[in-house]
C-alpha cells in the first residue's frame, strides 16, 4: 500500500478515540474530501492537504470510491474491489487516521450516549460543509450576488424562521410519550416562535412591503425544508431532535463569526443593511437563549442508551437535513438569480378568475 | 412586443385595485421596464425604470391605484394609464368583487388551462429535454427511473393520507376509490428497474433524493390543509398522461437512447400509463368540484397555489435528479453519502 500526503503539517482533527479500521468497520468519507483520478493514481483532496494513492492501493480504492457512505462494511467493499479486507482497511486507515474517514459502525453497536454524540457531531459538522461551501456563499462573500438574490435569501430565511410555528409547534404537539422532553421542545419553541418578526422588520427596512413578504409563497426548496421538519416532528420526535446538529453545523455558533460575517455583508450590500442587522439580532437572541445545547444531547443523556434503530433514525434525519439545506441554497440561486424574478414572489390569486 | 407609452390621460376610478398576474416577469433595464407574460411582452415607456418597477410591484391586489401611485411617486394619470394598458394586454385585472365566490365549473376549467401551461414549462426542464434527446448519461436515466419508483410507491404516503384526512364525506370515497386503483403501481417501476439490472433488494435499500421526498411531502401537506388543494395537485399529475401520443413518443425515445437492448423496461412504463388512462383519473378535479357547492376566492387561491407549487417542486426534483446522478457510475444511494456527487 502506498499513499503520499502533500502537506503533512496540515492535520485535520482526528477522532478523539479511534480504533484502526477493521473488516466490520463502516467507512464514511467526510464530505470535505474530493476524490479524483490522475492517470493510475487516485487523489483524495481535503481542504488543507492532498493524498495520492498509487499502485495497488489506488486500484483498490477506485471501484469503491463512491460507496464510502457507511452503507457497506470494509469486508463488503473489499469484495467489490477484489482485495482482502485487511488490505482495504490499511489503505483507508491512512485517511481515517487524519479524521477524513469516519467509522460509523460504532454508532450502531449500542454506544454510550456521550460516544454517540461525539460521532454524531463529527458527521453533522462534515455534512454541514456541503451547504456552507455552496456556490451561494462564495458568491455572497465575494460581493457579486445580485440584489434579487440577496433580498430573496432574506425572504426565504424569513419563511424558514417563521416556520418554527409549524415544525416546532408540531414537535411539542406530537411528543406524547415523554413529558420532560416535551417540555424541552416547548421551551425551545416558545423562545423561537416570534423570531420571524426580526426578519420581517429587517426586510421592511430594505424597502420591501411587509404584507407582500408574508403573502409570498416560499420557494419549493424552502417549502421542502419546512415540510421535511414538519413530517419528522409529527412522526418521529427523536429523529426530529436529530436534525438540530446539522442546523448548528455540528458545533456552537460563535458570535464573533456572525459579527465578522455581518460586517462584511454590510460593507458589500449597503441596500440590505436592514436584513444584515436582522441576522445579527437573530443570532444575538439565539446565543442569549443558549440554543447551542440541542435537545438531542439532553434526551440521549436522560435515556442512557442509543439502540441501533435510534442511531439509524437520528443519522438519517441529520443526513436529510443536510440534503434539504443544499436544496435550500440551490433554490435561492436558481429562482432569484433568474432575470426578472419577482421579489417578493406573488401568490396565485383566484380573483383573476372572477373578472 | 407592443410599445406602451404612458401618456394617456385616463385616470381610473378612486377604488380601482390593480392586480398584476402572478406569473408576470418584470425586467428592469437601464432605460426601460418590460413586462413578460407566457406568450407576449409589453414595454413600459415614459416613466423612469425604478419608478415603473416600484409601481408594478404595488399592483398586488391590495393597494388601490391611488395609493400605489403615491407610494411609487408616479403621477396618478400615468399610473392609471399603465394599469389600463396592462389590463388591455391581459397582464393585470381591476378588482371590483374581491369577496365573490367562484363557480366550481370556472375553477375546474381554469385548472385545465393552468395545467397546460405548467406541463409545457415542466417538459422544457433540462432534465426532460436532455433525456428526450438522449444527451444525458445513462446514470441520469437510471436515477430518473429509480426516483420515479419511489415517487409512484409514494401514493401510499400521499393519497392514503388525503383519504384519511378528508373531512368531506362526499369527497372521501372519491379519494378512496382512486387510492384502491393506484396503491400497487410501484410494481411497474420495479419491473422496469429489474429489467435494467437492479434487484428488488437493491431498490428497496436505496434512499430517495430529498427532491423526491419533497414532491410527496408537498402533497401530504396539501392533503392536510384541504382536499381541494390535494385534488388540484393530483389533477396536474393525472393531466401529464393526457396526451397519449406525446407520451408514446417519449417512451419510444427512452427506449432508443437508454434501453435499446431492454425494451421491456420501457414497456412496463407504457403499460402503467395505459392503466391510468383506463381508470380515467384525469377528471379528478372535475369530479371533486362537482361535490362542492360554494367555493370562496381564498380557498380557490390556495388550491391554485398548491398546484403551482407542486410543479415548482417537480422542477426542483428534476434539477435534483440531474445534479445528483450526472456524475455517478451507478445510481443507488443507500447510505449517508452526499446529495451531490463528489
Amino acid at each position: 500500500m502506498t499513499a503520499e500526503q502533500s502537506n503533512p503539517a496540515a492535520q485535520p482533527a482526528a477522532s478523539p478515540a479511534r480504533s484502526p479500521l477493521g473488516a466490520a468497520s463502516r467507512p464514511l468519507l467526510r464530505s470535505e474530501v474530493q476524490l479524483s483520478r490522475a492517470d493510475d493514481d487516485l487523489i483524495a483532496a481535503a481542504p488543507d492537504t492532498e493524498y495520492a494513492f498509487h499502485g495497488a492501493s489506488a486500484a483498490a480504492l477506485a471501484p469503491i470510491a463512491h460507496q464510502l457512505d457507511a452503507s457497506l462494511t470494509v469486508e463488503e467493499l473489499a469484495g467489490r474491489a477484489g482485495v482482502t479486507a485487511a488490505e482495504l482497511a490499511a489503505t483507508l486507515d491512512v485517511l481515517a487516521a487524519d479524521g477524513l474517514v469516519i467509522d460509523l459502525q460504532e454508532a450502531f453497536e449500542n454506544p454510550t450516549p456521550a460516544r454517540f454524540l461525539e460521532l454524531y457531531l463529527q458527521v453533522c459538522k462534515s455534512w454541514s460543509t456541503e451547504f456552507s461551501s455552496a456556490q451561494f456563499w462564495s458568491e455572497l462573500m465575494s460581493g457579486a450576488t445580485p440584489p434579487a438574490v440577496v433580498l430573496g435569501w432574506g425572504i426565504e430565511t424569513y419563511h424558514y424562521v417563521e416556520s418554527a410555528n409549524e415544525h416546532m409547534a408540531a414537535s411539542v404537539a406530537y411528543c406524547r410519550n415523554d413529558t420532560v422532553v416535551r417540555r424541552w421542545f416547548a421551551q425551545h419553541y416558545v423562545e423561537e416562535h416570534d423570531h420571524g418578526r426580526i426578519f420581517l422588520d429587517g426586510l421592511e427596512a430594505c424597502g420591501l412591503i411587509r404584507d407582500q413578504i408574508r403573502a409570498a409563497p416560499p420557494l419549493a426548496s424552502t417549502r421542502a425544508l419546512i415540510n421535511f421538519l414538519v413530517e419528522l416532528a409529527t412522526n418521529d420526535s427523536l429523529a426530529y431532535a436529530g436534525t438540530y446538529g446539522v442546523m448548528r453545523g455540528g458545533s456552537s455558533i460563535e458570535s464573533k463569526d456572525v459579527t465578522k460575517l455581518c460586517d462584511k455583508l454590510t460593507s458589500q450590500y449597503g441596500y440590505a443593511t436592514g436584513l444584515v442587522e436582522a441576522i445579527r439580532a437573530h443570532s444575538a437572541e439565539d446565543v442569549g437563549l443558549d440554543h447551542n445545547e440541542i435537545v438531542l444531547a439532553r434526551w440521549l443523556k436522560k435515556r442512557g442508551h442509543v439502540s441501533p434503530d435510534d442511531a439509524q433514525r437520528i443519522l438519517r434525519a441529520a443526513r436529510g437535513m443536510a440534503d434539504h439545506f443544499v436544496l435550500f441554497f440551490e433554490g435561492i440561486r436558481d429562482y432569484y438569480g433568474t432575470r426578472g424574478a419577482l421579489v417578493p414572489r406573488r401568490p396565485c390569486d383566484a380573483r383573476w378568475l372572477t373578472v | 412586443m407592443s410599445d406602451m407609452s404612458v401618456t394617456a390621460p385616463a385616470p381610473g376610478p378612486d377604488l380601482v385595485v390593480p392586480l398584476l398576474h402572478w406569473d408576470a416577469v418584470v425586467i428592469v433595464a437601464d432605460e426601460s421596464v418590460t413586462v413578460e407574460l407566457a406568450d407576449s411582452e409589453l414595454q413600459v415607456d415614459g416613466l423612469p425604470p425604478a419608478q415603473a418597477a416600484r409601481l408594478l410591484s404595488l399592483f398586488d391586489g391590495a393597494q388601490t391605484l391611488d395609493v400605489a401611485a403615491r407610494a411609487a411617486e408616479v403621477p396618478a394619470q400615468a399610473a392609471a394609464a399603465l394599469a389600463d394598458k396592462l389590463v388591455e394586454h391581459g397582464a393585470a385585472v381591476r378588482l371590483r368583487d374581491a369577496d365573490a365566490d367562484i363557480s366550481t365549473a370556472t375553477f375546474a376549467a381554469s385548472c385545465r388551462t393552468l395545467y397546460r401551461g405548467l406541463r409545457e414549462r415542466l417538459a422544457s426542464h433540462p432534465m426532460w429535454a436532455g433525456l428526450n434527446r438522449g444527451e444525458l448519461p445513462k446514470s441520469v436515466f437510471m436515477g430518473w427511473l429509480l426516483e420515479n419508483y419511489h415517487f409512484i410507491d409514494g401514493v401510499n404516503d400521499r393519497l392514503a393520507l388525503a383519504t384519511a384526512a378528508c373531512p368531506d364525506m362526499k369527497i372521501r370515497p372519491l379519494f378512496a376509490k382512486h387510492y384502491s386503483e393506484e396503491w400497487d403501481h410501484f410494481s411497474y417501476f420495479m419491473t422496469a428497474l429489474s429489467v435494467m439490472g437492479m434487484s428488488e433488494a437493491q431498490v428497496l435499500a436505496t434512499r430517495p433524493l430529498a427532491g423526491t421526498r419533497a414532491v410527496l411531502e408537498h402533497m401530504r401537506s396539501s392533503a392536510r390543509r384541504d382536499p381541494l388543494q390535494y385534488a388540484a395537485c393530483s389533477g396536474f399529475l393525472e393531466s401529464t398522461g393526457e396526451d397519449r401520443s406525446a407520451a408514446a413518443r417519449v417512451f419510444e425515445r427512452f427506449t432508443r437512447h437508454y434501453a435499446s437492448d431492454k425494451p421491456e423496461a420501457i414497456k412496463a412504463l407504457a403499460d402503467h400509463l395505459h392503466l391510468d388512462g383506463v381508470y380515467q383519473h384525469n377528471s379528478v378535479v372535475e369530479n371533486i368540484c362537482s361535490t362542492i357547492e360554494r367555493l370562496s376566492v381564498a380557498r380557490a387561491s390556495a388550491a391554485l397555489q398548491a398546484a403551482v407549487l407542486l410543479v415548482e417542486t417537480m422542477e426542483m426534483w428534476s434539477s435534483d435528479i440531474l445534479r445528483a446522478y450526472s456524475g455517478r457510475e451507478t445510481p443507488p444511494r443507500a447510505g449517508f453519502g452526499p446529495i451531490r456527487p463528489r
